[in-house]
């Protein structure tokens, strides 16, 4: 073997290193292969070979990474450790010498991006989800690695040996690796591949030529593949064969070039340049020494002396740390780590289109992977930046000089810079996608917010890093306590360590950004607590340089004081209203509730009959107050001497009274029995009169669904109302738990077959919902009046015979409205979210017409539809009798234009306008197996007629295609059942077992007998009848023209 | 006029080393020497004068204020130069100057561009001053080591093999440089060339094993040995049979053949006289001490 490839095999470094840079490999390619979303189209699988093949493309794209690392440590090692006089002495030649370098250059190169990819094929088929397709296929894993991994390792390793041997400039070897990253990029742009999904479609000449420039071959790969069919795609690789081919062929003779190259011009000697020369050939002036002239400058040893100390500290370090090529290497993973996180972020996969580049969106992003990276750069940077002057043998010098006492304030400020530095790259970053997506609404706030939720933090991180290393007198044993600090204080294990919220300090925020609403309550709490932060390592520096130094002066007297207020000002407004979260309690709770009150179950029960109720809601406060009036009946026929009362326990129950046959009773419980001297008589009426009031703090964290905020408030307030008779959703559902404590089984889900079900369960709602002046105040059903009092909107809603189940919002909104067919149909919406406005309300029109048409009429006055701020998640869209609310994050304001085939505001108006005839006032399924077929399963065919109506059959068709693969794969993963008996939560049952299942039928007998059948099943199920499954499929029974037919209907549904 | 006074110092390293020995001394303006071997603990004193370590027990005064409680006292008077120091890769002399300037208290940005400008041009580097000093030769590197030391107002100057990689001419201007400021201040010249403590001191002491051997001027040292020192051309093979009988204080090769110089108060055999140099002082006190 050749001697130079043998020696520094033997030699390449700690064992111990290697093994974790090797774990860490594995974690990242673990990390791409699990957590990524690179759909490469609609339809194709996260593990087809096709989207193997350009993943792998992409990932060689870290190759220049590795490469320029190995390229700074091996092929410049004999002039680093000047041991290359003596190499040169020895009789080796240079062609053996090269042959040396290059192989273990090549080879550690390929084995890190080896263990990559190993660490990817691992991650991505631990993933389970649709957009995964069953089977492993090694060649697929197999195939692109050698077309891509291997020749592009070759050729990065090869390119920076040329750069290398025939310059001897480290920086240039950076550079052109950096180069090589650029060219690519720019290529990818002209070879329109779906990693650019926002780029303008190029002409078939430009793909090609991008085909044949490309170094990494992947826009080749994207050309040969552009005509495979979608199946091919999920089924075969794509061919090694004509552009591929050429791309991959030329780029290995270029490689084979650049050894020839770094053969025939390889430098022996250093370059020196001009300038250098120059001053190297300086003869000696001046040599006559003149003592005379000797300056003697006034010292000063004062606080301005010491200020330009720490700048002159800062100063030296950042010389260092902008030459240095780690500053180089670790901005580009950054910007290509983030960079990929904030394409994933917009690119949403098979079912929707783009988000748009908005700000909020990519200042998350940013939060999502800087922090912790962050943490990991400044364990590098602070432990260099720190021992540098040890390790550079420079501090007998620097330490002999009266204001090294300076020092550690002065690596502070390096460290101020380099995170400002860093913190902007990722900005311009985000910026650069914002103008290249086009969206140029730029939101300062959103970028605001990283600097308090990562820079900030990190700030504090490195500060605590800094003491780390100036307490502990080795070096290395610095660097293994600074990257236990990492694990300990910037991972989730925090919360575990220190479960008292107020001493995460060096935690970022991966929450959630909304246009409407900014960063809400969570961006001041967290300045509160980067305020005690900042206060409590203020205070431990000050102790520490007084046991260090052991000197008290007043002015250190005065930072204590100054510190020690604002970190008890800090932490006590982060820390207000603080509960803790004890799951034992809630749980023991539970297990109580359960077994004290099952018995109701058996207990008849009155029933709510009107709610009339005022809401006023207090945004700014994150607070809202409720009064409200139930009118109670006693439907059954038996009469009652016990009610159970249930109040929600998140809202306070200020005051409650029941009255009764005169009598009042006064409730101060969450739960509680009112046993009766006298019983309820059947038709008998009671009242129910309460009080009560809700405010979050930061600190706690909000509830999705009671998410009151300054702005795009949205709750569904029902849940909160008081209850009557026992809840059988507050049960705990984990067996285990249940045999613990004694429970048995849980209240299961109503067969199908049970009887035939009546019940007069409808309220009549009487609404008014206030809210801060400048807010719109929404509720649902008609709009009775709207009027201002005392500064603040009032208005009020009436919807009679709908169920129990209601929702508020209220926010700064945009309206928008027209009136079609005598109803009033608008979109409130945030003056930011427009784009999609009009197309709603052209869809929202067409919707209306198809199920009045075909169904029934309108029950209402309006049709709203209101944007809510993304503080609510958990659906795109929610229907409530006159009024859909929609979170702004998920469809409403999705990039319909970068993908025109995936049109989901068709969801909004075409599923949730439906919904108005499909499960909320028309109807009231009962709540049994097959209930999501009457709601969600009926919604999806209205959505897919629409569908059809605006894009033809084949526009449906391939939505349906969307719903086959969802259905598909989620069936071998969350279990099939027939339709009809769809449980609840079975979303790819109800959704696009559903969708599939209604578009056959409609092709079966016919849209028109589908929606006869419809109508009759509306008709003759009616409040207070509480249909079932069956009773729908009676409906297209009858209308079925045939006994053949009708068997085929059965199957489809029974199936 | 400074004044350095060491009394009984002691420093003894965690794994038990005793670098410094009961070490008393009294040090005014002018140049000290301080001559030793290799490994004899003369940096170790130097950097425990510094407050780069603490002694173990035993007192530093530099005039009347103990600079062992209180090392900013004399970190605001001292000059420092370190034998083998490195530099920051990456920054340039000129910087590194300006850093080390105003580390010393020198605010005064004029007053500091002046007197880097001075000492630069005094060690003929002002020419690279743009140049990133760990590309330094040896020689230049140690120029900018002296210039350094003397950048501020230092009252005490500490040396340690400052003309170490210098080629002649460079150390003969350093050594007339070191002298001319050695009026004012105090400064120890920490050497084992023993050519340097007699060109320039006119104080020195001997140290070998954390000890003081001896102490004195160098003329009245050399006075001492008047009449007592001889040499001869012997054949290799009769060393050890002088080692024994006489006491061989050095040792050399001239033209090839080798040379020893004895001790001895009357002339031995064979041996002809010689006139002493401060060399056979030092060679004298260590063999002395061995």
């Amino acid at each position: 073997m050749n001697a130079i490839l043998q020696f520094q095999l033997k030699h390449s470094g700690n064992r111990y290193v290697l093994g974790l840079t090797a774990l860490i490999l594995v974690f990242i390619g673990w990390f791409c292969g699990y957590r990524f979303n690179l759909t490469a189209g609609e339809g194709i699988y996260l593990n087809s070979p096709y989207t193997i093949g350009f993943m792998m493309a992409l990932l060689s794209l870290s190759i220049i990474f590795m490469a320029i690392l190995f390229a700074l440590e091996i092929l410049f090692k004999e002039w680093d450790t000047k041991f290359d006089i003596m190499l040169f002495s020895y009789p080796i030649t240079l062609k053996n010498y090269l042959i040396g370098k290059f192989s273990v250059f090549t080879l550690r190169t390929f084995l890190s991006f080896l263990i990559l990819i190993i660490g990817f094929v691992i991650g991505q088929n631990s993933r389970i989800g649709n957009e995964m397709q069953l089977e492993f296929s090694f060649w697929s894993y197999l195939y692109p690695f050698l077309i891509f991994g291997v020749l592009n390792c070759f050729f990065v390793c090869s390119f920076l040996f040329m750069v290398a041997y025939t310059t001897r400039k480290k920086l240039l070897v950076v550079i052109g690796g950096l180069l090589l990253y650029v060219f690519y990029m720019v290529l990818l742009v002209f070879s329109n591949s779906p990693f650019m999904a926002g780029s303008i479609p190029q002409s078939i000449e430009v793909q090609q030529l991008s085909s044949l420039l490309d170094p990494f071959g992947a826009s080749a790969y994207f050309f040969e593949a552009k005509d495979l069919s979608v199946s091919d795609k999920n089924q075969f690789i794509v061919p090694l064969k004509g552009f591929l081919a050429i791309n991959r062929i030329a780029y290995m003779l270029s490689s084979m070039l650049f050894l020839v190259i770094s053969y025939r011009f390889y430098v022996f000697n250093k370059v020196t340049s001009k300038n250098e020369l120059k001053r190297k050939q300086q003869k000696v002036k001046d040599s006559i020494v003149r003592l005379t002239k000797a300056k003697t400058p006034v010292l000063n040893f004062g606080f301005k002396s010491e200020f330009c100390s720490i700048i002159s500290f800062a100063k030296v370090d950042i010389i260092y740390l902008f030459k240095s090529v780690t500053i180089v290497a670790v901005s580009m993973l950054l910007v290509f780590f983030v960079g990929m996180e904030m394409y994933s972020d917009i690119d949403k996969g098979i079912r929707l289109p783009n988000y748009y580049a908005s700000s909020g969106l990519l200042a998350t992003s940013i939060s999502q992977s800087f922090h912790l990276l962050g943490a990991f750069v400044l364990v590098y940077f602070i432990n260099d930046m720190y021992w540098r002057s040890s390790s550079a043998n420079f501090y007998l010098i620097e330490d002999s000089a009266f204001f090294s006492k300076a020092k550690l304030k002065g690596h502070l400020m390096s460290l101020a810079v380099l995170l400002v530095f860093l913190t902007t790259l990722l900005i311009v970053l985000a910026l650069v996608f914002q103008i290249s997506y086009g969206y140029t609404q730029i939101d300062w706030l959103a970028y605001f917010g990283v600097i308090i939720f990562n820079t900030i933090p990190l700030f504090l991180f490195g500060t605590l890093l800094l003491l780390i290393n100036s307490i502990i007198n080795s070096k290395y044993i610095a660097l293994g306590v600074s990257i236990l600090a990492v694990v300990v204080f910037t991972t989730p294990l925090v919360k575990m360590l220190l479960p008292y919220p107020l001493l995460h300090i060096f935690s970022g925020f991966k929450g959630v950004f909304s246009d409407l609403n900014g960063y809400g309550a969570y961006l001041s709490a967290f300045s509160n607590r980067l305020l005690f932060g900042i206060s409590l390592l203020g205070l431990i520096w000050v102790l520490k340089s007084f046991l260090k130094f052991k000197q008290w002066t007043k002015l250190k007297s005065l930072i204590v004081i100054v510190f020690f207020g604002l970190g008890v000002f800090g932490g006590f407004n982060f820390m207000n209203g603080y509960s803790p979260k004890n799951e034992d309690s809630q749980l023991v709770e539970a297990v109580n509730y359960e077994k004290n009150y099952r018995h109701y179950q058996n207990i008849p029960q009155p029933t709510i009959i009107d709610v009339d109720t005022k809401i006023d809601l207090y945004p700014s406060e994150n607070s809202y107050k409720i009064q409200g009036k139930y009118r109670i009946q006693n439907l059954t026929d038996k009469p009652i001497s016990r009610i159970l009362l249930n109040f929600h326990s998140d809202l306070e129950l200020n005051e409650a009274t029941f009255r009764i046959h005169n009598k009042e009773i006064s409730v101060d419980e969450i739960a509680l029995e009112i046993k009766l001297d006298e019983p309820f008589m059947p038709s008998d009426t009671a009242t129910l009169e309460f009080n009560l009031s809700y405010r979050w703090f930061a600190v706690n964290g909000h509830q999705s669904f009671n998410a009151i905020v300054n702005n795009g408030s949205f709750m569904r307030i029902s849940n909160y109302y008081p209850l009557l008779g026992y809840q059988s959703d507050k049960e705990i559902e984990d067996q285990q738990k249940r045999e613990e404590y004694g429970l048995g089984n849980p209240t299961s889900l109503k067969k199908l077959e049970a009887p035939e079900v009546f019940e007069n369960d409808f309220i009549n709602l009487n609404m008014v919902v206030t809210t801060e002046s400048n807010q719109t105040p929404m509720g649902i059903g008609n709009i009775v009046k709207t009027w201002t009092e005392n500064d603040r909107t009032n208005t009020q809603y009436k919807a009679d015979g709908i169920p129990f189940r209601f929702a508020v919002a209220s926010a700064k909104y945009q309206k928008q409205a027209i009136k079609h067919r005598n109803i009033e149909i608008e979109v409130l919406y945030h003056d930011m979210h427009f784009e999609n406005v009009d197309r709603l309300l052209k869809n929202a029109v067409l919707n209306l017409d198809y199920c009045v048409d075909n169904f029934s009429p309108y029950p209402f006055e309006k049709i709203s539809f209101v944007e809510v701020s993304s503080f609510t998640s958990g659906f795109a869209a929610t229907a409530y009798p006159a009024t859909i609310f929609m979170t702004e994050n998920m469809i409403f304001h999705a990039n319909i234009d970068s993908d025109p085939s995936k049109d989901v505001i068709n969801e909004l108006a075409g599923h949730e306008l439906a919904h108005i005839w499909w499960g909320n006032s028309q109807i009231n399924p009962d709540e049994r197996e097959g209930a999501s077929m009457l709601t969600e399963t009926l919604a999806m065919y209205t959505e897919m007629m629409i569908y059809k109506k605006m894009y033809g059959k084949d526009g449906m068709m391939n939505r349906v295609q969307i719903h086959q693969q969802i259905y598909d794969n989620e069936k071998g993963l969350f279990g099939d059942s027939p339709l009809y008996k769809v449980p609840y939560g079975a979303t790819h049952i109800a959704y696009s077992k559903g969708a599939i299942v209604m578009v056959k039928l409609s092709e079966l007998i016919g849209e028109d007998k589908v929606n006869l059948a419809l109508k009759n099943f509306l008709l003759n199920n009616q409040y207070p009848k509480k249909p079932t499954s069956l009773d729908l499929l009676d409906e297209f029974y009858k209308v079925s023209p045939n006994k053949k037919i009708m068997k085929q209907i059965e199957r489809l549904f029974k199936d | 006029m400074n004044t350095l006074k060491i009394t009984d110092l002691n420093l003894i390293y965690k794994n038990g080393y005793n670098a410094i020995n009961g070490i008393s001394l009294e040090i005014k303006n002018g140049m000290f020497g301080l001559l030793g071997p290799n490994g004899a603990g003369k940096s170790s004193l130097m950097k425990t004068i510094v407050g780069l370590q603490k002694p173990t027990s035993g007192s530093i005064e530099f005039n009347d204020i103990d600079v062992v409680q209180d090392t900013d006292y004399i970190k605001k008077n001292l000059g420092f130069l370190p034998q083998d120091f490195g530099v920051y890769p990456k920054v340039n002399a000129y910087d590194l100057l300006n850093h080390i300037a105003v580390l010393k208290g020198v605010n005064n940005k004029a007053e500091r561009q002046n007197q880097i400008r001075y000492l630069l041009e005094k060690v003929n580097l002002w020419h690279f001053k743009d140049k990133e000093v760990h590309t330094f030769s040896g020689g230049m590197k140690q120029r900018f080591g002296v210039a350094q030391a003397l950048l501020g107002n230092p009252k005490i100057i500490i040396v340690d093999e400052p003309t170490a990689g210098l080629d002649p001419e460079e150390r003969n201007r350093f050594n007339t440089l070191l002298s001319d400021i050695s009026s004012e201040v105090v400064v120890i010249l920490s050497t084992h060339l023993v050519e340097d403590v007699k060109n320039l001191c006119s104080e020195m002491t001997i140290m070998n094993r954390g000890r003081i051997l001896k102490t004195g001027k160098p003329k009245e040292l050399i006075e001492d040995l008047k009449g007592k020192i001889w040499s001869k051309f012997i054949d290799n093979d009769e060393l050890e049979i002088y080692q024994s009988n006489l006491k061989v204080i050095s040792q050399q090769l001239i033209e090839r053949q080798l040379q020893i110089t004895v001790f001895a108060t009357t002339q031995p055999e064979g041996f002809s006289p010689v006139g002493p140099i401060l060399e056979h002082v030092y060679f004298n006190v260590l063999s002395q001490n061995s």
